[in-house]
């Protein structure tokens, strides 16, 4: 599990609008929000002990 | 450039420096404080740099839609990240984690900032329809939005390194205290 992985994909797609590169940009901002995401599900793994 | 074109760029660059500066604040007492990040800490900071994100791709890809769709989703990914922490720290004589902030820890802070995001999108949509601003399809290259291009890019490339040097090539320890690769 890389904890660095969204900030180096986050860098990547800046890079990519640096560049003008469109598609590819948001192909790795798509990545960083689900690797982000997959990482916070990693984590969040004590139990929440309230009722609704 | 259109004074009508301008107004969405400006809100754009204002955007990405407000989320700048969010991530130069926790940059500022992690480094001046000694105050290590923990994983939820982290992924709190890259969804900030994936809203920012957003606002880069509208100042420099043109003003769209999806680019506004892009930041909105990005806030409730953190602010999701946010709710869990404070859910982590709501019960009675936990001392949360971390420093406070004018009396708030920083996942708090960062729960308020993602709906102060949204409030902003919103804000500037309606100023965008009340102004006549158009989408813009062209980048805006100006002197200022290259600096706060660098400026945003140059945060998220430190905490690329700050986060291989707290955790190396593995998972974050839960409550850091030392660099793993510094040690």
């Amino acid at each position: 599990m890389y904890m660095f992985l969204p900030f180096l994909l986050a860098l990547a797609a800046c890079g990519c609008v640096w560049r003008s590169r469109a598609g590819l940009s948001y192909a790795l901002w798509s990545a960083t929000t689900v690797v982000t995401v997959a990482w916070f599900f990693h984590h969040a793994t004590d139990p929440l002990k309230f009722s609704f | 450039m259109s004074e009508q074109r301008s107004v969405g760029a400006s809100l754009n660059m204002l955007g990405l420096l407000g989320i700048s500066l969010i991530l130069t604040v926790a940059f500022y007492y992690q480094l001046a404080l000694g105050e290590l990040p923990c994983p939820l800490c982290l992924l709190q900071r890259a969804g900030f740099a994936a809203i920012g994100m957003g606002f880069l791709f509208n100042l420099r890809l043109g003003e769209r839609g999806s680019h506004y769709a892009m930041i909105l989703i990005a806030s409730l990914v953190t602010g999701f990240i946010a709710i869990r922490q404070v859910s982590l720290h709501l019960a009675p004589g936990d001392p949360g984690y971390g420093t406070m902030l004018l009396g708030l820890h920083f996942y708090t802070w960062a729960l308020i900032a993602a709906i102060g995001v949204v409030c902003y999108v919103a804000l500037v949509l309606v100023i965008k329809d009340v102004t006549g601003a158009r989408d813009s399809d062209t980048a805006f290259n100006g002197l200022a939005s290259n600096a706060t291009f660098a400026i945003f890019v140059l945060l998220v490339a430190l905490n690329l390194l700050s986060t291989v040097l707290e955790c190396g090539a593995g998972q974050c320890d839960d409550n850091p205290v030392r660099y793993l690769l510094l040690r």
